[in-house]
């Protein structure tokens, strides 16, 4: 109840300072727009790429195997499989400027497959054909008449690599029948072996509505969201500094209310103006940016509630150890700053370095950005991760409030 | 009738310096006392002590002959602090800070208005109740710093400096505001620097310096401890070698100028004084000897003061 009271005149307080307001919804909003513009294009193919890998097919070659190559490319998950046209599989300009020209930006990668592929399978031994090591085969896929071009716009050595690393597993399964023909061996892994579909099912995938909105700001605004929720420490540090200049504080610790009566109203505030920042960002990003929800919309809410949980225990946290304007400004722009980088808002985790990936799990924002990411990329998004990122942001929070609440019965 | 406030060996130490230094006192129910000290004495300390801000080290403070405990907030519910630095929202009308401060104290509904409306009449800011106080004079701040205390009706109020760098009205306004209440039976503990403002509002009075208390008692017997004294300063700078002024008086050379100077101990002896002072004035005429001027220095709680705690100056 005394809380309650606190709470009552922090929000009254905060209605009136105009410049914080604009600072916890406006700014984000605007941020979001620009970034979102400027940079939109590049992350989209990014984006994309990381999501779904998109490869078109040139098969010049119309065999079989060349049809299991592409099934099997296609039966990933990740791997959108496009297939190219092709007039006159003879014609060797064509294939020449296949195997030469970029792909257009809707796609990451190109497979061309050449006129005698197959009977290139049939020719190597079983030695190489059966090698995991690329370096048997001397010239990599080139060797078997394949040709695997990236695109310019979005090169990425690790989706190049990842592409590549499907192609070769593709054609292992691809290659079995010739395998069996020649090691009795592999008789039955080629009779078990289901030869996936490649065109069709991915371009039914493809032609199919889904809900997945605009991919950039299904980055953009979860990450700035979250970026700028962990803001409110700077604006809770500031709250607390006033009151403490201004000598309320003391009167309120004076008054016959428990300490953790004075923090929770002096948190709750702030928890409800994050909630009200978060939804705000969200329906924006709906109806502006055309951004999806994901399929199960409800589990926004707990997620929205414990990183604010999250975000406002640390701006607590924050308030008992700054003891001056100048340390607000500095040390929570420090921390803003670095764990926002570290966590993933500013760049996408998937683009760290593995080592980077598993510091970032200190921040909560990684945990808050990982629950988003399952909700609003994934066409199945599972419960347990978005669960246990919830389970883990709470963790943080009640970690934050036990020191500020030891703080400040020590102050 | 038992103290309202026992104060009883309380010690407080910050690393090796002790702050306060067993010190004891009692204030009984609608007696207002004064705490008095030079900066760094440990007074602050003392009232942080006694309104559970901060714990003691030992001693134990009792209020209502019940242990003020820390751990329990309500045992704050009848105390009330006016504390030196202003403490009021700026971004808060009048009105809405005492709302605030009143209900922390449990007060809700009419009470709660009923309470508020009084406290604005009482410092004279009903007119100006809806008005941020950011806009305040500091005269007018004071006041509402003055009214967020009360309002609770606390049977003991602290006051740290209450009247610094407010005008005279204000002040006289505040002091009336402070005796009112200690004539309704709040007991008052009343820190300040203006030793007349002590002397006006409290019957009793304890002086500290290093933590350890120097004297405490009523006014009129810590006032005794100081001498009244009387100066003449002559219009010659030499006086007859045969005049003889009495035991109790002395002539000093001051510049061009001589001096008699003469005091009793106390006010008590009054009629004593008067009786030195026409046996020197007649004998001053009787040698023609012409007075200048004359001055008295009564006994007053600043005298007492810098003859308890030194002239040297304090951080």
């Amino acid at each position: 109840m005394d809380a309650f009271k606190i709470m009552l005149k922090d929000l009254r307080l905060l209605s009136r300072d105009r410049r914080a307001l604009i600072i916890l919804v406006a700014m984000p909003m605007v941020i979001i727009a620009i970034v979102g513009s400027s940079t939109g294009r590049l992350r989209a193919n990014r984006e994309q790429s990381r999501q779904g890998l998109t490869i078109e097919v040139a098969d010049f070659d119309q065999s079989e195997t060349a049809r299991r190559l592409a099934g099997f490319l296609a039966s990933y998950k990740s791997v959108m499989v496009r297939r190219a046209e092709i007039g006159d599989r003879s014609d060797a300009t064509l294939l020449k400027r296949n195997e030469v020209e970029a792909p257009t930006d809707d796609i990451d990668m190109r497979l061309v497959i050449q006129p005698g592929f197959a009977s290139r399978i049939r020719e190597l031994s079983t030695t190489i054909l059966t090698s995991p090591d690329e370096s048997s085969r001397h010239e990599g896929l080139a060797s078997v008449n394949l040709t695997l071009i990236s695109n310019e716009t979005a090169a990425d050595p690790v989706m190049e690599g990842l592409a590549r690393s499907l192609v070769k597993l593709s054609l292992q399964n691809a290659i079995l029948p010739v395998l069996a023909e020649k090691v009795p061996s592999f008789r039955g892994a080629a009779r078990d072996s289901v030869i996936p579909e490649p065109w069709e099912e991915s371009e039914e995938a493809k032609a199919a509505p889904t809900e997945t909105g605009n991919r950039v700001y299904q980055f953009f605004i979860p990450s700035y969201t979250v970026l700028f929720v962990f803001f409110l420490v700077n604006i809770m540090g500031r709250s607390f500094l006033g009151e403490r200049d201004s000598g309320t504080l003391r009167r309120l610790r004076i008054a016959p209310i428990a300490p953790v009566a004075i923090l929770m109203g002096k948190t709750l505030p702030f928890f409800i103006l994050s909630l009200v920042q978060t939804i705000i960002l969200m329906v924006s990003g709906r109806l502006l940016f055309g951004m999806s929800w994901g399929p199960q919309p409800w589990l926004l809410i707990p997620i929205m509630l414990c990183t604010s949980a999250a975000a406002t225990a640390l701006g607590l946290m924050f308030s008992t150890l700054a003891k001056t304007e100048s340390q607000v400004s500095s040390l929570g722009n420090l921390i803003l700053l670095s764990s926002a980088g570290i966590s993933g808002c500013l760049v996408p985790r998937a683009w760290m370095s593995p080592m980077s990936q598993k510091i970032s799990l200190f921040t909560p924002h990684a945990w808050a950005l990982d629950a988003y990411s399952e909700l609003l990329t994934k066409e199945l998004p599972r419960d347990s991760v978005i669960g246990q990122s919830c389970g883990v942001l709470l963790i943080f929070s009640a970690a934050f409030f036990v020191v500020g609440l030891y703080r400040f019965r020590a102050s | 009738m038992a103290p309202l406030l026992e104060v009883d060996n309380l010690v407080r130490k910050y690393g090796d310096l002790t702050a306060v230094d067993r010190l004891s006192f009692d204030v009984e129910p609608g007696e207002a006392f004064g705490l008095l000290g030079p900066n760094g004495a440990g007074k602050s300390t003392a009232m942080m002590m006694i309104c559970g801000l901060l714990a003691a080290d030992s001693g134990e403070i009792r209020i209502e002959g019940q242990r003020l405990d820390r751990s329990r907030p309500e045992s704050r519910q009848r105390i009330g602090v006016v504390p030196q630095d202003l403490a009021i929202y700026p971004d808060l009308t009048a009105r809405e800070n005492l709302m605030f401060f009143a209900s922390l104290y449990h007060l809700s509904g009419s009470k709660l208005r009923q309470k508020v409306d009084k406290a604005l009449e009482r410092v004279g800011l009903t007119a100006r109740a809806d008005d941020m106080t950011g806009d305040f004079s500091g005269g007018m701040k004071r006041r509402l710093n003055f009214a967020a205390a009360v309002m609770h009706d606390p049977v003991l109020l602290i006051l740290d400096e209450p009247t610094v760098g407010v005008d005279p009205q204000s002040r006289a306004h505040l002091i009336e505001c402070i005796r009112s209440l200690q004539m309704s039976g709040t007991a008052i503990i009343y820190a300040s620097h203006y030793m007349e403002e002590v002397q006006i509002v409290c019957s009793r009075a304890a002086i500290i310096d290093h933590g350890k208390l120097l004297a405490c008692d009523t006014i009129a017997q810590l006032l005794k401890q100081i001498p009244f004294e009387v100066e003449l300063r002559l219009g010659q700078s030499k006086v007859p070698e045969s005049m003889s002024l009495g035991k109790s008086a002395r002539i000093e050379q001051d510049g061009d100028e001589a001096v008699v100077r003469f005091s009793t101990q106390n006010q008590a002896c009054e009629l004593a004084l008067n009786s030195d002072v026409t046996q020197i004035l007649t004998t001053l005429e009787k040698h023609s000897v012409s007075v200048r001027s004359i001055r008295t220095h009564e006994p007053n709680l600043e005298r007492l003061f810098l003859k308890l705690t030194g002239h040297r100056l304090r951080d």
